[in-house]
This record gives structure tokens, C-alpha cells and sequence, in this order.
């Protein structure tokens, strides 16, 4: 099976590779899905922030 | 009647434009794929309004205004649970595209096999049902308190509407008039607020007006959630969102990968903020409208629309609530159409059709799904306790699902074990009085033991189909040639 191109495109999936991520683990792999996930994150932080600000606002 | 002219000219209009563009992109659907997964050419805001309004209605901003107006900031969390959920839609989204099913229950009949996928078909089935009938008649009620109109015309107008555009172009008109719909259900959302915000003085005002505990985020919603059942609650829901049914549709249906995850996880992040101009409006409702009993506390909602909105933004309020149902239902009826036609008609009742025989089966279905909704929503005697169970229940089938695409080994015996034993720990738990959230996690852990117990007992599935399964996760949408032995989607 031919994942090089699934390697170099940085779009292997985290959770189908989730047993074995201590051995196929690297961050050219899963480049689009470990972004993708951190800044959603980072979204969710900021709706939190925006919205404590608000509770706050007078 | 509350209505005004302008506000009838309002609804008449948005009424009749969601029907005529519904009917309007109905024309190209002439096939059952394109019907059910609308040719999967769906553009990144067709993508977001999808998932925004499949996953929004209006009894949601209903209730966390309630909430909001006995509990105050804190009463955002009854739907901002699942702002933790959220971030993990990017990571599942490629993971439903990449199987380039139609529905869930194809996964699982590759996955575990035909019965297991008839199982979820049925149950889906119901659920979608019934889920339809609670939405159509939550939203009759509130529209119903603003409008002064009785609870079954406004039912059977909206019901007729959507059946009409969703039978004509199935996902595709459901899709696209959720476009439409999602700019309502933002509407929706904040319209109150720059009319009575004012009234109170503004944000100095609210301040003055109420007692700091209500400017509290981390309050568990006035104290009605702890911080256990938070976290089980967020738990049981990431593991039950994948065995929805209609996730399929709202995560796999985009032309790209990137349009599935852009559309998922942001048109979920649309809907929080939007949860952000429910509870603001219950907040100001507390200041505006005092001294409503706990129990009417989600009547504030449509008790400050109708004293803050002037004539015509209370036709534009009453028309986004409708959207918000309309956009739900649709693509509600859709799925199950999906589900009967796919994992019931074709492969147990009449194989070997040609196309255009499916695609009738689809139309009939839809209408026969959204009548099952006006019964169930009827003759429930206790609508909102069978959707907490039906719910509870989702937990047990999404561990199956998370497990069979991570774990190869994961067979059909362990499957059911899990499913089965976790459903019965639920329910016995919760039989002897425990709380739902240690029944919740009681049942998550016997749904994990039990499909791996189940799995090492049972013989592997069939290494062909497991191919498939994992073969095509493998592969990124475009890229089919990477896989020789595949077949073509």
C-alpha cells in the first residue's frame, strides 16, 4: 500500500494511526490534522476568554 | 393575534422564498447519490451552514436563555458542553469522507456485518423520527407564545414546507436552503439585544440590576451541573456524536477534505457563538422580565421578543425560529430516507433495481419519516424522557464505531457484547437510582471491555473487508490512484 504521498501531503489520519502513533508518529505526517486540531483549540480558548471579558464588561 | 401586517409580509416572504429556492435547486437531483449525498460537490459555506443548521434549534436558544435568566452567564454551559467536542470534528471529518459511504449504518455492515447495521438502521430510524416530531412541536410552541397562532397550523406549515423542497431535491435542497436558514438562526440569535440592551442601561445596567453571582462563568450553571457531570457529559458525548445519523451527511458530503473539516468544525463554532446571544438575552430578560417561576423560565425567550421587538422584526424572529426547524427537519428527513432506502430497501427488500426505483423509494420514505414524526411527537407520553434515553443509548453504538476504525481486530461478537452489556449497565445502574452521569460512565467502561473481551473471543472479520475499511482511510479523497485495489466511489 502506497502512503508516501498521504506522508508528504502531511494528511495521514491521526485516529486511524492512534494504536501505533508511538512508531509512525512524526509531524510531516499528520501536519493538516495536528494544525487543524491546535487551532481549534485555540479557538475554543479564545470563545472562553471573549466571553469571561463580556461577563466582565461594564 | 400578536402580528402585525409587516410582521405577516415577513414570514409570507421567507416562507415562500425557502420553498421556491428549495423547488428551484430541486431541478439537477435525478439520481439517489445525488439525492442523498448531494453528489458530495458541496462548497466550504454550504458546508458550515449544513452542519450550523442541521445542529441548531430553537428549542436549544430557548432553553439556555431559561437557563441564562435564572443562572446567568454560567447557564451557557448546557450547550457549550460540546465546545470541547468541537475541536475533534477536524480530525473525524477525513475519517467520514474518506469511507465515501452514504450512511453510518454502510460502515457498520462492512464493519460488523448486516445485522448490526439493520440494528442501527432501525433504532436511527426512530430516532430521527422522533427527534423531527420534538423539533417541529418545540418550535410550534414558541412561536405559537409569540404569535398567538395555534401550535398546529404553525406544525403543519413548516412540516408542509420542508417536505415539499426536501422530497423535490433531497440533501441538495436541504443543504442549500440551510444556507439561507443559518443567516436566520444567526438572526435569531442576537436580534434582541441591541433593542433591549438599551433598555436596561447597557452593560453598567445589567450590572446594577442583578446580583454578581449572575456574572459568574464557572458557576455550573447556576449550580445545576457539577463538574463530574460536565466532564461525563463531554465524554459521553464525543463518544456518541459519530453514531448520529446524520453526521454522515454533515461531515462527508463536501467536494474536498478540507471542505468537510472547514464546515464541521467551524459551522459548529458559528453555532457557539450564536449560544453566546442566547444566554445574553436570557440575561437581559432576567432585568426586563422579573419574577418568572423556575418553571417558566423558558418562556422568557418569547416573552422579551415580544417586548423589545418592534412590528417586523417580530415577523423576522418568528420566520428564523421556523428556519431553525426547517433546517433541521430537512435534513433530518433525508437521513432516514438514506438509512431505509440504502440499509433496508435495496439489500433486504427489493435488490437490483435500477436508479431511478431508488430514488423514488427515497422520496416516498421522506414523507413517511416526517408523518412518523407528528406521531411520535403525539403520542409520546413523555417526549423529552424518551429522547434522554434515545440519547443515553448513542454513547453505546459511537464506542463500536470509534473502536472499528482504530482497531483492526475489533469483530462483530465484541460489537454486540458492547453495545448490549452497556445498554443493559445503563439502564440497570440507573434502575437503582444512580445519577445518569456515574450510570454514563459505567456503561462507557463496559462498552470498551466488552467489544475488546468480544473481539479476542470472537473470529477477525473478513481481511478483505478490513482492507477496505482501513484502505481507504488511508487514502485522501482525490487520490484513488494510490490505491490499486480499491474500488471506484
Amino acid at each position: 500500500m502506497n502512503n508516501t504521498h498521504e506522508d508528504q501531503n502531511g494528511q495521514a489520519s491521526l485516529l486511524r494511526d492512534l494504536l501505533k502513533l508511538r512508531s509512525t508518529f512524526a509531524f510531516r505526517r499528520y501536519r493538516v490534522d495536528v494544525i487543524g486540531f491546535i487551532v481549534a483549540w485555540l479557538f475554543v480558548l479564545a470563545f472562553i476568554a471573549f466571553y469571561w471579558f463580556l461577563s466582565k464588561w461594564t | 393575534m400578536n402580528l402585525s401586517a409587516l410582521d405577516w409580509c415577513v414570514i409570507v416572504a421567507y416562507l415562500g422564498g425557502i420553498l421556491a429556492l428549495g423547488l428551484w435547486v430541486s431541478r439537477g437531483v435525478t439520481n439517489s447519490k445525488k439525492f442523498f449525498v448531494g453528489d458530495r460537490a458541496f462548497g466550504k459555506a454550504i458546508m458550515i451552514a449544513q452542519a450550523l443548521g442541521t445542529g441548531t434549534h430553537s428549542d436549544q436558544a430557548v432553553g439556555v436563555a431559561g437557563a441564562a435568566y435564572t443562572g446567568g452567564f454560567s447557564g451557557i454551559w448546557y450547550q457549550w458542553l460540546w465546545i470541547f467536542t468541537t475541536p475533534f470534528y477536524w480530525i473525524l471529518a477525513p475519517v467520514f469522507r474518506r469511507l465515501r459511504l452514504v450512511t453510518t449504518a454502510d460502515f457498520f455492515q462492512i464493519r460488523y456485518g448486516r445485522c448490526y447495521a439493520v440494528m442501527y438502521t432501525l433504532f436511527c430510524l426512530y430516532l430521527l423520527a422522533l427527534w423531527q416530531g420534538i423539533a417541529i412541536k418545540g418550535t410550534s410552541e414558541t412561536v405559537s407564545a409569540i404569535t398567538g397562532l395555534p401550535e398546529w397550523s404553525i406544525s403543519v406549515t413548516v412540516a408542509a414546507i420542508f417536505t415539499i423542497y426536501g422530497v423535490a431535491g433531497g440533501l441538495v435542497a436541504a443543504a442549500v436552503t440551510d444556507f439561507v436558514q443559518g443567516i436566520f438562526i444567526v438572526l435569531l440569535s442576537f436580534l434582541v439585544i441591541p433593542f433591549a440592551l438599551p433598555r436596561v442601561g447597557g452593560f453598567a445596567g445589567l450590572h446594577h440590576a442583578l446580583s454578581p453571582s449572575y456574572f459568574r462563568v464557572f458557576g455550573g450553571a447556576g449550580g445545576e451541573l457539577s463538574a463530574f457531570n460536565v466532564v461525563i457529559l463531554v465524554l459521553s458525548g464525543l463518544v456518541g456524536i459519530v453514531a448520529q445519523p446524520h453526521m454522515m451527511a454533515v461531515a462527508s458530503t463536501g467536494k474536498t477534505e478540507w471542505n468537510c473539516r472547514i464546515g464541521w468544525t467551524y459551522g459548529n463554532f458559528v453555532k457557539r457563538l450564536c449560544t453566546i446571544g442566547w444566554t445574553l438575552t436570557g440575561v437581559l430578560a432576567a432585568v426586563l422580565i422579573p419574577g418568572l417561576a423556575f418553571s417558566q423560565r423558558e418562556q422568557a425567550f418569547g416573552m422579551v421578543v415580544r417586548l423589545v421587538l418592534p412590528a417586523g422584526l417580530i415577523g423576522l424572529m418568528t420566520a428564523s425560529l421556523m428556519a431553525t426547524v426547517m433546517a433541521t427537519c430537512s435534513s433530518f428527513m433525508v437521513d432516514a430516507a438514506a438509512l431505509f432506502t440504502e440499509n433496508i430497501y435495496r439489500p433486504l427488500i427489493a435488490p437490483n433495481k435500477n436508479d431511478r426505483h431508488y430514488l423514488g423509494v427515497g422520496r416516498a420514505a421522506s414523507v413517511l419519516i416526517t408523518i412518523a414524526g407528528f406521531v411520535c411527537a403525539a403520542t409520546m407520553p413523555s417526549v423529552v424522557a424518551a429522547t434522554v434515553h434515545s440519547i443515553s443509548i448513542l454513547p453505546f453504538i459511537g464506542v463500536t464505531f470509534w473502536i472499528g476504525i482504530i482497531w483492526p481486530r475489533a469483530n462483530r461478537y465484541g460489537a454486540w457484547i458492547s453495545t448490549v452489556a452497556s445498554a443493559i449497565v445503563f439502564f440497570a445502574v440507573k434502575d437503582h437510582g444512580v445519577s445518569n452521569a456515574w450510570a454514563s460512565l459505567a456503561s462507557l467502561l463496559v462498552g470498551f471491555i466488552g467489544i475488546i473481551a468480544g473481539s479476542y473471543l470472537g473470529a477477525p472479520e473478513d481481511p478483505a473487508r478490513m482492507r477496505r475499511v482501513f484502505g481507504y482511510l488511508q487514502v485522501p479523497v482525490g487520490d484513488e490512484h494510490l490505491l490499486p485495489e480499491a474500488e471506484s466511489e
